[in-house]
C-alpha cells in the first residue's frame, strides 16, 4: 500500500560521467570503467534505502540511454550519429541492421549485483519491444510489427533469465506505447510474449504521451501494473484514468524529473490525494513521474526525501499505517 | 521544372570534424562561460553551414533549418505575450518532445521574431530563403490553452499575431512564407475553419504562401483545401503514401510540393526510385517542387546530407534528361 520506488535511471556521479568519458576516447579500459559503474550502484542502492524507499532500481549507471545500451548487446543492431530528442539533448539512435539475435544475457549480472547489496527488492530493468522498436532506425525487416515481435521474442529470454536470477518485480518500459494508437495492438501482442508464462510481477512504465488516445485499451497491455507521469502535467491526465475504471496496479508519478524545482512535501501529498480519488490504494505505489538521469544527485535526493514523507504524511491522514 | 525545397528543420550538429558544436556552445552559455553575442555568432555560422550545405546539394528554394528553434511554436510563443513555458509532451509520432506553451493570458504581438534571422540567412545563401511559421490552428492544438479556454478564440488570436509577424517578414524581403499545418490532418473536421483561418493572416499581402502537411493522411482535407488563397500545397508523400495521388490529382490551380524522400529514416531510397516518382509528378505538375517529408532533424546529420543529396542529385540527373 502506498509503497515507494523509481522509476529506472539515477544521475551519474561526476566520475562516472567523466570515466565513460574517457572510455569513449579509449582513454580508460572497460575494466576500470566497470568498477567506477558498480561503485555508484553501490551509492545509488545505499541512498534509495536511507531515504526508506521500498522497491529500489540500480539506477543504470552501465546505461547509456534506454534504447542504445541494448541495441549495443544485440547482434543485427547499430547505434547512428547523434539526434535530438528535445532542447539542447541528444541521443544515439539505434539501427535495426539485420535479423535480431540476443547472444547471451544483457541485465542480468547488474540486476544480481544490485540485489546482493541489499534485502529490499530491486526491480529488473527493460526497454519494451515496442519504444525499441520506434526509438530505432530500421533498414532491415519489411514491417514495423516484424521488428517489434522479433524484439519481443529476445525481451522474453531476457525476463525469464531476470525471473531465473531472483527477481520478484520486473519493469518492461513501453514509453513509446501511445505514439501511434492505431499500434496498439502490436504493443499488446509483443508484451504478451514478453511475459508469457513470467511469475514476477510485472511493470511497464509509460511517459509523456497522449494517454487519451490509448485508454481504456491500455489496460489489455499484459503486465501487472502501469507506471505512469501525472506531476509533469501537473495532475491534469488523471482525469482520463476516471472512467472506466482502472484495474491494473499503479505506481503513481509525483515528481516533474524535468524540473529542477523541488516539490515541497505539501505538494506532494496534495498530487498523491489526487491520485487516490481516482485510484485503489491498495494498489498504489508512489514514484517520480521518469527516471532522474537528467537531475542533479542532489536534486534528486531533495526531491525522493520529499516523496516519502509526502507518503508517510498521507498514510497517516488516511490512517493507512 | 521541377524544383527542390526542404521543409524546415535540419540537424543541430554536424557529422564533420571541426564544425561550430551548437550544443556545447549552449552547454556553455548556460555555465555562463560565454555571453549571448558569441551563442549569436555560433548559430549565425552554424545557419551559415546549413545554407551552404542545401546549396551544394542543388536545393533550388532552402530553410534556414531552424538552428535557434527547438521546435515549430516554442520559439514563437516565449517571445508573444500571453505565454508560458509548460510541460514536456511528444513531438507527434516521433520519439522528440516540445515543451507545450501555455497560453496563460491575452496573446499579442510585440515585435519581429524573425524578420532579422530570416533577412540574414537570405544574404548568407544569395537568394530566396523560404522563412517557415506554424498555421494558426496547430500552433493552438499546439498549446494549452488556460486562458481563452475556447479554440476558435485563441485561433482569432493567433491569427492576428502571425498576421503582424508575417507582415514583418514580406518587410524584412520574405517571398516564400510556408505554415506548417501537422494537426489537421488528424482533425479533419476543422478544415475549412483552419484554411479560413490562415486565409485571414495571408489576405491582403504579397509573397508566394505555402500550406504544408506532414505525418498525416490528408484525404480528409481534399475539399478544404481548394480553399486556400495560398500559391502551394505541401505534402509529406512518405508517412501516408495515399497522398502523393491525392496531391497529384487535387483540383485546383495551386501550385504543389511532394515530400518524396523519407526525413524519419535513414534507408536510403534508390535513385531508380525517385526518377519514378519524378516522372509521375512532372507529367501532372510540371512546375512542382519536391522535398523530403518533413524537417530533416530526426536523422544524424551524415543521413540528412545523404538524403538530400540524392534528391539534389536525382533532380539534377531529370532535368538533365528532360
Amino acid at each position: 500500500m502506498l509503497e515507494t520506488t523509481s522509476v529506472g535511471s539515477f544521475p551519474k556521479p561526476d566520475y562516472l560521467q567523466k570515466a565513460r568519458t574517457a572510455f569513449a576516447a579509449g582513454k580508460l579500459p572497460y575494466a576500470q570503467l566497470h568498477e567506477l559503474e558498480l561503485q555508484a550502484t553501490r551509492e545509488t542502492i545505499r541512498l534509495q534505502e536511507d531515504l526508506g524507499i521500498d522497491i529500489l532500481v540500480h539506477g543504470e549507471m552501465e546505461r547509456g540511454d534506454m534504447t542504445t545500451y541494448f541495441a549495443e548487446k544485440l547482434v543485427g543492431m547499430g547505434i547512428s550519429d547523434l539526434v535530438r530528442s528535445y532542447g539542447n539533448r541528444y541521443y544515439r539512435k539505434p539501427i535495426v541492421a539485420g535479423e535480431l539475435q540476443r547472444p547471451q544475457p544483457m541485465t542480468v549480472e547488474m540486476f544480481k549485483y544490485a540485489q546482493s547489496l541489499t534485502s529490499r527488492p530491486v526491480k529488473g530493468m527493460l526497454t519494451g519491444p515496442y519504444t525499441m522498436c520506434d526509438w530505432s532506425f530500421n533498414t532491415h525487416y519489411e514491417t514495423r510489427r516484424e521488428v517489434v515481435l522479433a524484439f519481443a521474442r529476445l525481451l522474453h529470454e531476457e525476463v525469464r533469465d531476470l525471473e531465473a536470477a531472483g527477481a520478484k518485480y520486473i519493469q518492461i518500459d513501453e514509453p513509446a506505447i501511445s505514439t501511434r494508437p492505431e499500434e496498439l495492438e502490436i504493443a499488446i501482442e509483443a508484451m504478451g510474449i514478453v511475459t508469457q508464462g513470467i511469475n514476477a510481477m510485472t511493470i511497464s512504465h509509460i511517459c509523456y504521451g497522449d494517454f487519451k488516445s490509448i485508454y481504456p485499451r491500455l489496460l489489455d497491455l499484459p503486465v501487472d501494473q502501469l507506471d505512469l507521469e501525472f506531476a509533469n502535467s501537473g495532475y491534469s491526465n488523471l482525469d482520463v484514468f476516471r472512467k472506466p475504471k482502472f484495474t491494473k496496479r499503479i505506481a503513481f508519478g509525483v515528481l516533474d524529473i524535468h524540473s529542477h524545482r523541488i516539490e515541497s512535501v505539501d505538494e506532494i501529498v496534495a498530487g498523491i490525494r489526487k491520485g487516490l480519488e481516482v485510484f485503489d490504494p491498495e494498489l498504489m505505489w508512489i514514484d517520480p513521474d521518469c527516471g532522474l538521469k537528467t537531475r542533479t544527485t542532489a536534486e534528486s535526493e531533495a526531491k525522493l526525501r520529499n516523496m516519502v514523507e509526502a507518503v508517510e504524511v498521507v498514510k497517516a491522514g488516511h490512517g493507512l499505517k | 521544372m521541377i524544383q527542390t525545397t526542404t521543409v524546415g528543420n535540419y540537424p543541430k550538429l554536424s557529422s564533420t570534424k571541426g564544425d561550430v558544436n551548437i550544443r556545447k556552445m549552449l552547454h556553455r552559455f548556460d555555465k555562463g562561460e560565454i555571453a549571448a553575442a558569441e551563442l549569436t555568432a555560433a548559430y549565425d555560422q552554424v545557419t551559415a553551414r546549413v545554407l551552404r550545405e542545401q546549396r551544394e546539394a542543388g536545393i533550388d528554394l532552402p530553410t534556414d533549418g531552424q538552428i535557434r528553434w527547438d521546435d515549430l511554436v516554442t520559439p514563437l510563443a516565449a517571445r508573444l505575450d500571453g505565454f508560458h513555458s509548460g510541460g514536456l509532451l511528444r513531438w507527434f509520432d516521433n520519439n522528440v518532445y516540445y515543451r507545450r506553451p501555455r497560453v496563460t493570458g491575452t496573446v499579442r504581438w510585440r515585435e519581429a521574431i524573425m524578420a532579422a534571422d530570416h533577412a540574414k540567412a537570405a544574404r548568407e545563401f544569395g537568394g530566396p530563403v523560404k522563412a517557415v511559421l506554424p498555421a494558426p490552428f496547430s500552433f493552438a492544438q499546439l498549446c494549452e490553452d488556460q486562458h481563452y479556454r475556447s479554440m476558435e478564440t485563441l485561433m482569432a488570436y493567433l491569427v492576428s499575431v502571425l498576421r503582424s509577424e508575417t507582415e514583418a517578414l514580406i518587410r524584412a524581403g520574405a517571398r516564400h512564407i510556408q505554415f506548417d499545418e501537422p494537426c489537421l490532418p488528424k482533425l479533419p473536421e476543422y478544415g475549412v475553419a483552419a484554411i479560413a483561418a490562415l486565409n485571414q493572416v495571408i489576405a491582403g499581402q504579397s509573397a508566394e504562401f505555402w500550406l504544408c502537411f506532414y505525418f498525416g493522411d490528408i484525404s480528409g482535407l481534399v475539399p478544404a483545401l481548394r480553399e486556400f488563397r495560398g500559391q502551394v500545397i505541401a505534402v509529406d508523400c512518405v508517412s501516408q503514401p495515399r497522398n502523393l495521388d491525392i496531391t497529384l490529382n487535387l483540383d485546383s490551380a495551386h501550385n504543389r510540393c511532394f515530400g518524396i524522400i523519407e526525413a524519419r529514416n535513414i534507408k536510403l531510397e534508390r535513385p531508380e526510385q525517385v526518377r519514378a516518382q519524378l516522372e509521375r509528378i512532372s507529367g501532372r505538375h510540371p512546375d512542382a517542387y519536391v522535398s523530403p517529408s518533413c524537417g530533416l532533424e530526426f536523422l544524424p546529420h551524415r543521413d540528412a546530407l545523404a538524403k538530400l543529396s540524392l534528391l539534389g542529385s536525382a533532380v539534377r540527373a531529370f532535368r538533365g534528361g528532360q
